[in-house]
Formats: structure tokens, C-alpha cells, sequence
């Protein structure tokens, strides 16, 4: 073994390696044993605050990232009925992984979604019922509801506080027609006090229906 | 209300208002596109409500008003307002006949059943005042006699919003009265290649009575039939106080931008226009959408803005759109 010059600790005299006192090996340990004692600490705590962030990341009950749109949506589409919004679709239409991601997410976040179509025919069967408490303008409002807030979700029209003709100028040429004879017989049977025959009431239902059905249709034929 | 009865106020108002597409066809002859405004002319011959037209020059509002007075087979007289104007060039004076050793009523101008006040803005307040008290009242005070004016009376008074030197402007009272204030635009590039089209061919266009002034007055009666929900009632309310307390209604903001809101004028304004125009539409009820139809029209002057809604560039036009957009329809 070579000799060579360290200085010692003690710093008076020149001595050989090997030969170090007791004093000095033991302080090289301390410092060993330090440094790697804070490299553990570190490690540990990095790793308890991953956890920690994906726990809560998991457990939690807002919605993260691009989730975050379906707080935009109304709030009982949300709360009550737990609807995939048109957000979602739109997303969906364009095939991007941004719908995967935002699919994937809203699972973790959420109960399982329905189509915004479901929701609407859950609403008309719910209109139903008022139908059978002969409040029948009830029963119109919230058909006409029901259509405007589908068709503003499916189209993203983002109207509110529109009127009847306000909402069709909106809408595209091919459904005004049709969405027009639902609007404007709910508007009659809601203002002018008129007293609706079972015939007028079930073809409000039966053509909201159809509207919604034709509509889903469409966009399950174009997406899925 | 029952089926029965609905279905027979809608077919008598089917019937009645049925002169109306037949009025705007035949005015159509003269005047291209401006269909908005020979609406609201015939509306506010249904509601006898005046009419404030506001609008650059050459938008042909002296022809289309013509063109009314003579489908409606009714006298017409166009007055030009200028600074130098008197009282009595426009209600009438005494005059003394010498043969007679006594004075006879001279009538004006305003004895017509449709009046076009051109530039109402030109005149000084005196004479202003004189027409817009005739326009209230319905009746001119010549000397000693008083003097019912013929009915129907319509009065359409025009302002240039350009060129304002020398004028005097309308006090916030006066305006009050118009039932609508109407603002018209340039037509569009189709109508005005129609418009180029057409004053290239001959002038002869002779314009056929649709309608006598007595049926117009007998459907005032009708207009006033027609069924409007309590729903609506409150809507109409809601819009108005909305103009006048914004911050109950959501409209924070505007509490300092609106110095006066619109009358109770306002709200009986509203009211019987929305019917009138379900009349137009051939419906025997009101929906929120008539309400929004002819919303602005009665608005529009009755909003007086603050000094800071200048400031901001704020015209009553944006604070009637946001009222509209807030106060929630039925």
C-alpha cells in the first residue's frame, strides 16, 4: 500500500492513511450515518406525501381537469340526475383521448352516467304524472323544459331566459318545425287558460319523444 | 277559459286580423323591406298609441306613412317642425273676416286621422308642447271652442339622431307619451337592390283601401278581448320595476347606470302592445314572446340613463337588452 499525506485532524502532524485515530474514524461514521439517515427521511416523506395526494385524489368528491366542465352544466342535471353532458358528447363526436380522459375521470368522480336522452325521457315520464293530477299546465312546463334544456345541452346553444322564438332561431333548420308545433302548443295550453283535449296533451308527449329519440339516435349513429 | 271559447275568440281574431297581412301587402307595393316598422304602425293604430320614429334620412318613413293613409283610407297631413314654427301653424288660430266684423276658426293641420310631425326636435317647446297635448288629450282649444280631434289619430313624429345643432330636444315628460319608440335601419343589400330595381320602373302604384277607419276603431274592442295570463301580467310588471329597482331584480350593476325607469304608462303600454301584436299574429292570447316582440319598442325612451351610462358608452337600448335577458320569462 502506497503512503500519502492526509491531514489530520488534529492538523499538527502529517500522518499515513491507514493509521487514523479513534477519534477521527468514529466522527466519519456520525457523518456517514447522517447523511444517510436524512436520505432516508427524505425518501419517506416524498413518499408519504404521494400517497397522501393520490388518496385524496381518489376519495375525492369534485371533479378534477376537464370534469370540471360538468359544473357548468345545470345544477339538476347534475344533482338529480347525474346526465352526461353535451360537453361530454361533443368531446365524444370529435373521438380525441380528451373524451377518454374526461370519461375516465367523471367514472372515478361520479355514479355511473345516463345520456342526456335518458334524462329527457325520465323527465317526460315524470311529466306524465302530471299529467294524471290533470295539472296539465304543469304538465306543459315541464315538457317544454325538458325539450329546451335537451336541445341547449345536445346543440350547446348556452340560451337561457330565451322566448319560444328566441330558442328556434337557434336551433338548427331541420328541427325547427318540429320542435316549434311542441313549443308553441305548451305556450298555448300554459297562457291562455285553455282546458286541453287528451288528444293535444298526448301529442305533446308523444312528438317530445319522438324529437328526443330521433335526435339521440342521430348522435349515437355519428359517435359510437 | 274552454275549448269552445278559445277556438271561437281565436277564429273571430283569425278573421279579423286578417286585414292585417292584407294592409302590409299592399304597402309593400310602395315601400321595400321596413316590414318592422308598417308592423308597428299597424299596432299602434290597434292600440291608439303614437309612434316616436327615429332614424337617418331617406329610410322612406314619410312614404310608408303615407302609403298607411291610403290602405286605411284615412287623411294624412305631414308637417315639417322647423325653429320658427308657431302653435297655431299647427292646431289652427282665429282669423278675422272682415265682411262679417268677426273672427272663424281657421283648423290646422293636426285635424287629420294620421300626422307626420317631420324633425318634432326643430320646433321649440311651445309648439312641441302644443302637439304633444293634443296628442294626450284628443281635442284642441282654438280661442273659446274646443275641438275633438277625428278618430282615429295617429301621430307620427320623426327625429334625425344626426345633425342635432339647433334643436330641442323632447323633455323626458313629452316622450312619455309616444307609445314606442321605433329605430330604423338601413335595409338590407337584397332590399336595397329591390329598392334600386324598382325606382328604376314607374311610379304608378296605386294603393287600394284594405280596411275603413271606422272597422280599425271597432277592433280596438277586440284587441282588448284577448286573453292574457296572470303569468304574463306579472312578467310585464316584473319588466318594468325592473327598470326602476334593477338590484331587486338581480341587476346589480345598474342601480347607478338607470336615473329614471319607465312609468306605469309603461306597464298599460306594454300590456295592451303585447295583445295587439297576438293579434297580428292571429293568436287570441298573450305569450312572453309578444312581450318580447314589442318590449323595446315601448322601452327604449322610457329609460332614462345616468350620466356614468354615458360615460361607459351605456345607452337605455343595452339596460333594456340586459332587463330582458334577467328578469326570468314564465
Amino acid at each position: 500500500m502506497s503512503d500519502f499525506l492526509i491531514p489530520s485532524i488534529s492538523g499538527t502532524t502529517v500522518t499515513h492513511g491507514p493509521t487514523v485515530t479513534k477519534s477521527e474514524s468514529l466522527l466519519v461514521n456520525l457523518t456517514d450515518i447522517i447523511l444517510n439517515g436524512s436520505f432516508v427521511a427524505i425518501f419517506v416523506g416524498v413518499m408519504i406525501g404521494l400517497w397522501v395526494l393520490l388518496k385524496k385524489k381518489m376519495t375525492s368528491s369534485r371533479p378534477y381537469g376537464p370534469v370540471k366542465a360538468l359544473q357548468d352544466l345545470s345544477q339538476r342535471d347534475l344533482e338529480a340526475q347525474g346526465a352526461l353532458p353535451n360537453q361530454l358528447l361533443r368531446d365524444n363526436q370529435t373521438g380525441g383521448a380528451k373524451h377518454a380522459k374526461l370519461s375516465a375521470a367523471s367514472m372515478m368522480a361520479h355514479e355511473p352516467l345516463k345520456s342526456p336522452a335518458l334524462v329527457a325521457l325520465k323527465n317526460l315520464e315524470q311529466a306524465l304524472r302530471l299529467k294524471e293530477d290533470t295539472n296539465y299546465v304543469a304538465y306543459c312546463g315541464l315538457i317544454s323544459d325538458t325539450v329546451r334544456s335537451y336541445l341547449n345541452d345536445y346543440f350547446g346553444l348556452q340560451v337561457s331566459n330565451s322566448s319560444t322564438s328566441q330558442f328556434l332561431n337557434r336551433l338548427p333548420e331541420s328541427i325547427i318545425d318540429h320542435t316549434g308545433e311542441i313549443l308553441r302548443m305548451c305556450d298555448m295550453i300554459e297562457f291562455s287558460n285553455h282546458c286541453p283535449t287528451q288528444t293535444e296533451l298526448d301529442s305533446i308527449y308523444q312528438n317530445s319523444k319522438s324529437l328526443i329519440e330521433q335526435t339521440d339516435r342521430l348522435i349515437c349513429s355519428y359517435n359510437f | 277559459m274552454q275549448r269552445a271559447e278559445l277556438n271561437a275568440l281565436t277564429e273571430i281574431i283569425k278573421n279579423e286580423s286578417s286585414f292585417a297581412d292584407q294592409l302590409i301587402t299592399e304597402i309593400s307595393k310602395v315601400i321595400v323591406g321596413q316590414k318592422y316598422m308598417i308592423e308597428r304602425l299597424v299596432i299602434g293604430l290597434l292600440c291608439n298609441g303614437h309612434i316616436l320614429l327615429e332614424g337617418v334620412p331617406g329610410l322612406a318613413k314619410t312614404t310608408s306613412v303615407q302609403s298607411l293613409a291610403a290602405a286605411i283610407s284615412t287623411t294624412f297631413n305631414r308637417i315639417q317642425f322647423t325653429p320658427d314654427l308657431l302653435p297655431a301653424d299647427l292646431i289652427g288660430t282665429l282669423v278675422y273676416n272682415p265682411q262679417k266684423s268677426d273672427f272663424y276658426v281657421k283648423r290646422g293641420p293636426i285635424f287629420a286621422n294620421i300626422i307626420l310631425a317631420d324633425e318634432i326636435n326643430r320646433a321649440p317647446a311651445k309648439v312641441q308642447s302644443a302637439l304633444l297635448e293634443a296628442m294626450q288629450e284628443r281635442q284642441v282649444t282654438i280661442g273659446d271652442k274646443t275641438f275633438k280631434l277625428e278618430d282615429p289619430f295617429l301621430v307620427l313624429a320623426t327625429q334625425n339622431p344626426i345633425d342635432q345643432e339647433g334643436t330641442y330636444a323632447l323633455p323626458e315628460a313629452q316622450v312619455d307619451r309616444f307609445m314606442f319608440k321605433l329605430h330604423l335601419d338601413y335595409p338590407n343589400r337584397k332590399e336595397e337592390l329591390e329598392i334600386l330595381r324598382k325606382s328604376s320602373q314607374s311610379n304608378d302604384i296605386n294603393i287600394v283601401p284594405v280596411i275603413q277607419p271606422e272597422r280599425i276603431i271597432q277592433l280596438r274592442t277586440v284587441v282588448r278581448q284577448i286573453y292574457m295570463d296572470s303569468k304574463i301580467e306579472n312578467y310585464i310588471v316584473d319588466l318594468v320595476r325592473a327598470s326602476r329597482n334593477p338590484a331587486k331584480y338581480g341587476l346589480d350593476g345598474h342601480t347607478d347606470l338607470i336615473e329614471y325607469g319607465a312609468s306605469p304608462r309603461a306597464t298599460i303600454s306594454l300590456a295592451i302592445a303585447s295583445k295587439a301584436h297576438a293579434f297580428m299574429k292571429h293568436r287570441g292570447y298573450v305569450t312572453p314572446e309578444d312581450v318580447h316582440a314589442i318590449g323595446k319598442d315601448v322601452l327604449r325612451h322610457r329609460v332614462i340613463v345616468s350620466y356614468q351610462a354615458e360615460a361607459r358608452g351605456i345607452d337605455s337600448e343595452k339596460i333594456i337588452q340586459t332587463i330582458f335577458q334577467t328578469v326570468e320569462i314564465p
